[in-house]
């Protein structure tokens, strides 16, 4: 049995498609399709249902995509820009192959149209909001929703259980909404870190784990960073839909795939750090960065894959139905119904078809609507001269020429410049791909000056901090008035050895302005249409932000008068660097 | 019966002929017995077991057994308690901290003998014998494996560390250490905060943070910042115990017990730092001295030579022997330092440090046996030929001869008369012929002090006190022989680069050679190396006013402003001392001179007080 609820060949384990073989020939009433009267096969689909569908397909589906793709665009460069969700395009095609290949294009069930027409509207409603607030990643979440309700109603005659395990394809291409799926890799990565952990202990090779750094001898990993590759959870669990749809799974064994897919994701993220750790100790290769670490992503991926379609194979035949006398009674009919759920269609069941598509009318208008909003945007990112979209990785001569050494004094007052240093990494959520540090020493106390870009928008260092041990004790932003208004944070922090920090940051962008706070990505639009229009400040969503920061470390908690004098400190340092960078700034195109 | 019925009934039988609900099977159970229960679940296993194609299910074997191994040993990772883990991390980093310290000792080693070995010769078996020591030391060092550097083995050592603080947050060893490391990477701040924790100032804790906290306060103190002596003698008192403490430790807890008047505990202090550097008994026959104790005095400088005798034929021999005689100096057994030394230079000729301290022995001899009664002036110039002939270069000497043309004013030719004897009979020629140049340059008598000095030179070409003589009186001749004045400074310079008298009168040289430059960075190069030199900044200032540099010539003005502040600060302070020491009864002679490298001029008497040189006639000086 099949999530479509077509047979299964028991022998070959093959499905055949619902009535492929019944010599359906009449064509349907308008009302009701009933099978057994037409022996098995499929009715032709009449010119009406064609139109209707046709209909359907283009105001509940086309126009209202087409009206998001400006800002599906931009979600689409986002999500390449996350290694973790670059499975997406791949995700996608399948979903949409999977629809086209293997359901039937008919008119739903009336109770089906009404569904599937308020599931397309409740995605277009969600789509006007997302161009309204000029918000990515609601523009994907309606593009999913309007996805699953044009399936839901194109593809009538196939099973909703289907229908929806194929849209879940798409689904898990939306990123989690209050950073979940960021949260949810650092857990993995801390669970991958402490068995690693573990395992390293007990063959008595030291390590420590802080949060989500593992240390070795010689060696710092930054489990997030390790572990969210192209080959990450989100891309395994997307490998286990794909493969359980295409393999038609019961319910039971899909899902217990898609979770064993996290399992090995963290199994081989273990693995993974255990060899990054031999490696290192025994003959000093890193692994963790280059050439090395492609070549150990791209085994532990297909070695998941792998583990994945073995479980598959193996859960298959484990919760493969008894189909004995003893399948209709007690504890082993329970047992049948789990595994073969949902339940196939019965051919003798009549299956009545709606002869419209309800509140057509609102479907017309939402397309218009999104349509309309959705030129607009297209005009306002991708027309409007100063709103050109940028690349999101700079050239060599645009980083080299951001602020250097000699663009901070040696001296600051009592401040010392002791070293400067000027670094490329890997970029996430809290560090940019290029940091500038400025190390300046006063008596016993270092001060960290650094100057981190690109960002895609305002970022908070809590979240940084408490990922490396530290733990907040205040933390605090304040809009400073000039030039206009912008947020400098401030944060006070503990370590667990009682070393006390301290640190201030703001950012600018891409004019050199200052800004203030923005809420991340996925929570609101950097700006609404409507400023848009009205500003002409340029707030694309290519824009890039630059945080500058400073960082001490000290025994003993500062005063409120050294409170004072760091943060004017602070306050110098930001207004230069933010000047200085003007040259570099312009030459971003 | 009519169609009512007939429906009823037939809907009734559909009813009863309709298999169960799913939920209403679910329900089902809870009428099972629990006999009936485990007999359906018995069932149902049996079905399932025997209905599957467990074929398919092999292939995961293999991953299985892989999962299976990792977490088995993951489990044995997490099993093992804190403590062993604990135990484990501590006996590895105690391993690397001995390796560490095993390779800074050989490397010590190393390092002295390069530096001690510049033109003395080590004696053959026992440096035999510490070189296989060494080279046990170095292949101890590599049959263990490790190829890690200092720096990777501090950072070992920092991770094995942290673990232990993750697995005991209370394990004090490991707080200190991260401490330590924290100190290193320049966060010293933060390293106090923890120091600090761990070695309370009320009372008693963990003796390496009091260690450390000690050092910090020490340096903290030279540095200038004002610390609490009461909460660095209680640091001191708590880690002083240990075995291993710091020597200087030691010295400066027995130097703040004496300032508080606890003479018995300082002397245990001292007497347990001569374990470890028998040097610092030297501090300790100053204490005594300075109160009186003579016996006491003489026991530890007896121990001093008892503990390093042995050690005279080593890479640290001149240091040891020159520690040794220091001992006997100070309590005024100058024979004895002179037999000692005289042994050391007869080992060790080419041993700069041990000849200058046998100079110095012998200059010290000759003042202690000058007498002078009746009118009359008794001197054993023996005693300073000794010192000129061990060490020409010793510039020391002019003191001596200084001091005996004053003594003799005013009786110069019945003085010059015994000195031509002397030196007709063959002795004590070079100290003659020096006080000879002495008379001869105070009665302007230039050609004669020239052909003394000329005559000591020959014989004693590197005799620097003769050649920088010799150079300014070249400068002083009516027709000035200046090259050659400039070459014979030159070699003075060269022989004592570092002496700021012989670059004061290079200066002086340049000047009179119309050389301004030059001897303005002369001058300079003077004052770098004795800042209190008020005669050479003032001669500066002059130059520089001449060249027209007025910024530097305003800057060096007050810097002899701020220097003339000082020294007479200086000046008062040593007055005071003084007449206290007037007060106190004698001690035996200070033996301080013996000290082979020169005292800076700021921290020692005020350079006002400069060695007379022969840079200018002496106006008053009778002809």
């Amino acid at each position: 049995m099949s999530l479509d609820g077509n047979l299964l060949n028991e022998e070959t384990g093959q499905s055949t498609k619902n009535g492929e073989d019944s010599p359906l020939a009449q064509e349907p009433s308008l009302d009701r399709v009933s099978p057994s009267q037409n022996k098995g096969t499929v009715p032709s689909l009449s010119d009406p249902s064609r139109l209707k569908l046709s209909l359907f397909t283009l105001f509940g589906f086309i126009l209202p995509a087409t009206a998001l793709m400006p800002l599906l665009f931009v979600a689409a460069r986002e999500l390449w820009n996350q290694p973790s969700f670059q499975f997406f395009p791949i995700s996608i095609v399948l979903g949409f192959g999977f629809l086209f290949t293997t359901c039937q294009w008919r008119m739903p069930s009336p109770a089906r149209a009404r569904i599937a027409v308020g599931v397309c509207l409740v995605g277009a409603a969600v789509g006007l909001w997302g161009m309204y607030l000029v918000s990515p990643v609601r523009a994907h979440l309606a593009l999913v929703l309007v996805s699953i309700g044009w399936a839901l109603g194109a593809f009538g005659t196939t099973p909703w259980t289907r229908v929806m395990a194929i849209m879940s394809l798409l689904v898990i291409t939306v990123p989690m909404p209050l950073a979940l799926s960021f949260r949810f890799q650092a857990f993995l990565g801390r669970l991958c870190g402490s068995a690693t952990s573990a395992f390293l202990e007990a063959v008595q090779f030291p390590n420590v784990l802080d949060y989500n750094l593992l240390r070795i001898e010689g060696k710092q990993l930054n489990l997030i960073e390790v572990l969210s590759d192209a080959g990450s959870c989100f891309a395994l669990a997307a490998f286990a839909l794909s493969w359980t749809v295409y393999q038609r799974k019961p319910a039971m064994v899909s899902m217990l795939v898609f979770v064993s897919s996290f399992f090995w994701s963290f199994f081989f993220g273990c693995l993974k750090l255990l060899v990054i750790a031999f490696l290192f100790h025994s003959l000093a290769i890193d692994s963790s960065s280059g050439i090395y670490a492609i070549v150990l992503s791209v085994l532990a991926f297909l070695m998941s894959m792998l583990c994945i379609l073995l479980t598959s194979v193996s859960l298959t035949e484990a919760l493969a139905p008894i189909e004995s006398k003893k399948s209709l009674q007690g504890l082993t009919s329970v047992y049948e119904e789990w595994v073969t759920w949902p339940k196939p269609q019965n051919k003798n069941d009549d299956v009545a078809i709606s002869p419209i598509f309800p509140w057509q009318w609102s479907l017309y208008l939402s397309s218009t609507a999104s349509l309309t909003l959705g030129v607009l945007c297209f005009w306002l990112l991708f027309v409007r001269p100063q709103q050109q979209s940028q690349d999101s990785m700079f050239s060599q001569n645009v980083v080299d020429a951001f602020p250097a050494e000699s663009a901070l004094p040696e001296q600051f007052g009592p401040l010392k410049l002791a070293k400067f240093s000027s670094n490329t990494q890997i970029a996430n959520k809290n560090r940019g791909l290029y940091t500038r540090l400025w190390q300046y020493n006063a008596g016993e106390t270092q001060f960290m000056v650094s100057l981190d870009f690109p960002f895609a928008s305002w970022t908070s260092m809590v979240d940084a901090y408490k990922i490396t041990g530290w733990e907040i004790e205040k933390f605090g932003k304040e809009t400073l008035d000039a030039p206009g208004p912008w947020t400098l944070e401030q944060v006070s922090m503990r370590n667990s050895f009682g070393i006390r920090a301290y640190s201030w940051d703001a950012f600018f962008d891409q004019a050199g302005n200052p800004i203030v706070e923005e809420l991340p990505q996925e929570q609101k639009g950097r700006d609404t249409l409507l400023s848009m229009l009205q500003n002409e400040r340029s707030t694309q969503m290519a824009q890039r932000r630059f945080r500058v920061r400073l960082f001490l470390e000290t025994g003993r908690e500062i005063s409120e008068e050294e409170s004072k004098q760091y943060r004017a400190f602070f306050l110098e340092i930001f207004e230069r660097i933010r000047t200085q960078s003007t040259p570099a700034l312009s030459l971003i195109k | 019966m009519n169609k009512k019925n007939t429906k009823q009934l037939d809907a009734d039988q559909d009813l009863l002929l309709a298999p169960p609900t799913f939920w209403g099977r679910v329900l089902g159970w809870f009428k099972f017995s629990p006999v009936e229960f485990a007999g359906d679940l018995l069932d149902l296993y049996a079905s399932w077991i025997f209905s599957r194609k467990w074929r398919y299910t092999f292939t995961m074997i293999p991953v299985l057994l892989l999962v299976f191994g990792f977490g088995t040993i993951v489990c044995i990772g997490k099993l093992v308690d804190d403590k062993s883990k604990v135990r484990w991390y501590i006996e590895e980093a105690d391993k690397q901290t001995k390796i560490a310290a095993e390779e800074m000792a050989t490397k010590a080693k190393t390092d002295a003998r390069d530096a001690g070995s510049e033109k003395s010769s080590p004696a053959g078996s026992s440096s035999n014998s510490e070189s296989e020591a060494d080279q046990s030391a170095d292949a101890k060092s590599a049959s263990i494996g490790d190829k890690r550097t200092a720096i990777e083995r501090a950072e070992y050592v920092d991770l094995l560390f942290r673990r232990v603080l993750q697995l005991e947050k209370s394990n004090k060893q490991a707080l200190y250490y991260v401490a330590l490391q924290m100190s290193r990477f320049g966060k010293t701040s933060a390293a106090r905060q923890i120091m600090e924790s761990l070695a309370p100032v009320r009372f008693g804790g963990f003796d390496m943070a009091h260690s450390w906290l000690a050092m910090d306060m020490i340096q903290r103190n030279q540095q200038g910042q004002p610390i609490n002596p009461e909460q660095l003698k209680h640091h001191l008192r708590h880690c002083t115990n240990r075995d291993d403490v710091n020597p200087l430790l030691l010295v400066v807890y027995a130097q703040l017990l004496q300032r508080d008047d606890q003479i018995s505990q300082a002397e245990q202090v001292l007497k347990r730092a001569a374990k470890f550097d028998p040097s610092v008994l030297l501090g300790s026959i100053a204490i005594y001295n300075r109160n009186g104790m003579v016996g006491q005095a003489r026991a530890a400088a007896d121990l001093i030579y008892e503990s390093l005798k042995d050690k005279f034929a080593g890479d640290q021999g001149d240091k040891n022997i020159i520690v040794s005689a220091q001992g006997f100096a100070q309590t005024g057994r100058i024979d004895q330092t002179i037999e000692l030394l005289k042994s050391g230079v007869a080992q060790r000729p080419g041993s700069n440090s041990l000849r200058r301290a046998l100079s110095d022995a012998y200059r010290l001899k000759f003042r202690q046996t000058a007498s002078a009664a009746q009118g009359q002036v008794k001197v054993n110039l023996d005693l300073l030929n000794f010192a000129i002939v061990v060490d020409p270069t010793n510039i020391a000497v002019q003191e001596e001869l200084s001091m005996l043309s004053i003594a003799t004013s005013g009786k110069n030719s019945a003085v010059l008369d015994s000195l031509r004897v002397q030196i007709a009979v063959g002795g004590t020629s070079f100290s003659a012929r020096l006080l000879l140049a002495e008379y001869a340059f105070k009665t302007q008598d230039f050609d004669s002090a020239i052909k003394q000095y000329e005559v000591v030179l020959a014989e004693l070409p590197n005799m620097t006190l003769a050649i920088n003589n010799l150079a300014m009186i070249f400068t002083l001749l009516e027709t000035p022989r200046l090259p050659e004045a400039l070459e014979m400074i030159q070699k003075a310079v060269t022989i004592a680069p570092d002496f700021p008298e012989f670059l004061d009168s290079q200066g002086d040289i340049f000047e009179a050679a119309g050389k301004t430059q030059e001897a303005i960075e002369s001058y300079e190069k003077a004052l770098v190396q004795g800042a209190g030199r008020v005669q050479t900044r003032e001669k500066l200032i002059a130059l520089l006013d001449k060249q027209g540099e007025s910024d530097k010539a305003t800057q060096q003005r007050e810097l002899l402003l701020k220097v003339k502040a000082l020294l007479e600060e200086q000046r008062q302070k040593m007055e005071a001392a003084r007449n206290q020491q007037a007060t106190q009864p004698a001690t035996p002679p200070d033996s301080s001179s013996l000290n082979p490298t020169p005292a800076s001029p700021i921290a020692e008497p005020p350079a006002e007080e400069e060695p007379v040189k022969n840079d200018a006639p002496d106006q008053n000086a009778p002809n």
